[in-house]
């Protein structure tokens, strides 16, 4: 019954692959193998750039800290939020109450919540004594207590919990009331961890940052959203490019591989003598060799670029955790985004698949242009 | 101008150094119309298997032309002899098949490329292993088949696509004489189909075989009709 729907060609291509099975197993499961290599690096790059693009779009456009010799100390709200206002174009300056701590050796971020140390603005957090935390925090769940370490210990009772699609930003992070935070993190009062700006164009960031330097009557660390999204990018290319030269000797030992047995294979030469001397034509060949390709090329490209999506994009993968960032405990799920995956994917496809149709090509060029007598001769040798 | 036509047709090996004066064949001249059967005899090496390569579009001559339907087809450039040959049937003396494939596949591989439905072309693989009495033997690797099968198989091979040139080499090698008979037969309904047949054989058995019309002996590279 599928004689009836297949070409003759392509089921002789067929037969014909399956007289060398193991051979044409081997060059699958590398093209595979290269698929999902090269398909895979492209699209966890691309996956964790998007998503970091995503996440730093949200974030404040620059982000003001007090500078000190051992760091950082607490801002004052006031005077900052004074200082910023005479910036022309700085917006909206509103101070940010977060640090870190440690619970039972684990450390998280703390933040108050809702971000502005005091007065709340209007916005609802968690009440005093109770915290909301992400999902990688300590093993806890609603109800249990949080025990932070420090001297006194402090104890606060856990409410909820925040969903797992957040983990890539919120995984290890810990809300509270913000006079909880100031307590936990010994910022005295009217002072803040840092003061967060708004610009109206993101093309002015850079232009104001310089501005604000110098506004601010002590000195500041000043980081802004533009050079973070630089650094991710540029990370990740780094990692990416560090991937790829594994895949480059894989390709190009594959090409030299499917080079050298076209050239060398005195046995396919007789037979393809054989075959013009029976009426194939060079087009006959051609049709041939491209449905082998087609055969053993788009379903194992195909299955490798698939198995590559879900690597990157699979709901809830813990794998990067480990692997990427060295969080070996209880790693965050990632809800990574799959934007502009389509083009990767193409790119990844046409990086495997056509240099062995060139082989391919090559092949049925070299068989189809030969003297069918030649080949034939050769192949009695 | 119908059939196939021979003129000065001279053949030396490539490898041939300039001081070796021996054509492989030379001056040979000869018209093969539709519908006939001739044998082309000779002993070992006389160059009858050059002769059918030549005629074949397989080898170019070295001087000379070999013409189909008034045709010049030894100057045609490859991809056209290519196409040619699907008209022409060829019976090589060491037969040629794939030895891993089955019979009725080796019957197929000419059929593959032309525009056939798959269930004519499995007919008339059919129909080719039948004509040679190898039906029993279609899905047998040809590499386990008798010498004799494996002659008979290439000449299945041939004549499935119906050629309107069947040229075999040796083809009643390794046959018995029911099978030689049954062989000649084929070539006869070749050759009442309209096909050219030309056969080099030298089987004494072909030679006194009745229904074949021009006798030729190739004689130190030269054609010499008999009858």
């Amino acid at each position: 019954m599928i004689h009836r729907w297949c070409p003759p060609m392509l089921i002789w291509a067929a037969r014909d692959l399956a007289r060398h099975p193991w051979r044409h197993l081997a060059t699958a499961l590398t093209l595979f193998a290269l698929a999902l290599l090269l398909g895979g690096t492209q699209l966890v790059r691309l996956a964790f750039v998007e998503t970091s693009a995503h996440l730093l779009a949200k974030a404040p456009a620059i982000v003001i800290r007090r500078a000190a010799p051992t760091g950082w100390v607490p801002i004052p709200i006031t005077a900052a939020e004074r200082a910023a206002a005479k910036v022309p174009g700085a917006l909206t300056p509103h101070p940010r109450l977060w640090g870190l701590a440690r619970i039972a050796g684990q450390t998280v971020v703390v933040m108050a919540s809702p971000p502005a140390a005091e007065p709340a603005r209007g916005r609802k957090g968690p009440a005093p004594g109770t915290v909301i935390t992400g999902n990688g925090v300590a093993a806890v769940k609603t109800g249990d207590r949080l025990v932070f370490d420090g001297h006194p210990q402090r104890s606060l009772a856990v409410v909820g919990q925040l969903p797992a699609e957040t983990a890539a930003a919120a995984h290890d992070l810990v809300l509270m009331h913000p006079d909880d935070a100031r307590a936990l993190l010994d910022i005295p009062p009217g002072h803040a961890s840092d003061l967060a700006i708004e610009v109206f164009h993101e093309t002015a960031i850079e232009a104001l940052a310089n501005d604000l330097a110098g506004a601010f009557p002590w000195p500041v660390q000043i980081r802004h959203r533009t050079t973070e999204v630089g650094r991710t990018l540029a990370g990740w290319e780094r990692r990416a490019t560090l991937a790829t030269m594994i895949y480059a000797p894989a390709l190009l030992a594959l090409v030299a591989l499917g080079l050298t047995s076209a050239v060398s294979s005195e046995r396919a030469s007789a037979q393809s003598g054989l075959l013009r001397a029976l009426g194939w034509t060079g087009r006959d060949f051609m049709r041939l060799h491209l449905w082998r390709w087609a055969v053993v090329c788009l379903p194992s490209v195909g299955l490798g670029l698939a198995s590559a999506y879900l690597v990157a994009f699979a709901p809830g993968v813990r794998w990067p955790g480990p692997l990427l960032f060295g969080w070996t405990a209880t790693p965050p799920p990632f809800y990574l985004s799959a934007a502009g995956s389509a083009a990767v994917l193409l790119q990844a496809a046409a990086l495997v698949a056509l240099p062995y149709l060139a082989i391919v090509v090559l092949t049925g060029l070299r068989h189809s242009s030969s003297d069918p007598h030649m080949l034939m001769e050769e192949g009695l040798r | 101008m119908t059939g196939l036509r021979c003129h000065q047709l001279r053949y030396r090996r490539p490898d041939s150094s300039a001081g070796d004066a021996a054509d492989v064949l030379s001056g040979i001249d000869a018209r093969f119309k539709p519908g006939t059967l001739s044998l082309v005899s000779g002993p070992t090496g006389a160059g009858k298997s050059t002769l059918l390569h030549l005629l074949a579009g397989l080898l170019r001559p070295t001087a000379g032309e070999v013409q189909w339907l008034g045709q010049t087809v030894s100057r045609w450039h490859s991809s056209h002899k290519d196409r040619w040959r699907r008209q022409v049937g060829i019976v090589f003396q060491h037969q040629r098949l794939l030895g891993d494939l089955t019979a009725g596949e080796n019957v197929l591989l000419p059929l593959i490329p032309r525009r056939m439905p798959i269930r004519a072309q499995y007919t008339a693989v059919a129909d080719a292993l039948g004509r040679v009495d190898l039906a029993t033997k279609a899905a047998s690797p040809a590499a386990r088949l008798s010498g004799g099968e494996r002659q008979r198989l290439s000449l299945a091979r041939a004549i499935a696509p119906r050629p309107a040139l069947l040229l075999a080499d040796e083809p009643s090698a390794f046959q018995d004489d029911a099978q030689t008979a049954g062989l000649l037969q084929v070539l006869m309904a070749e050759k009442q189909r309209g096909a050219v047949v030309i056969v080099c054989s030298h089987d004494p058995r072909l030679r006194r075989a009745d229904g074949i019309d021009h006798r030729h002996r190739l004689h130190q590279g030269r054609l010499v009709t008999m009858e």
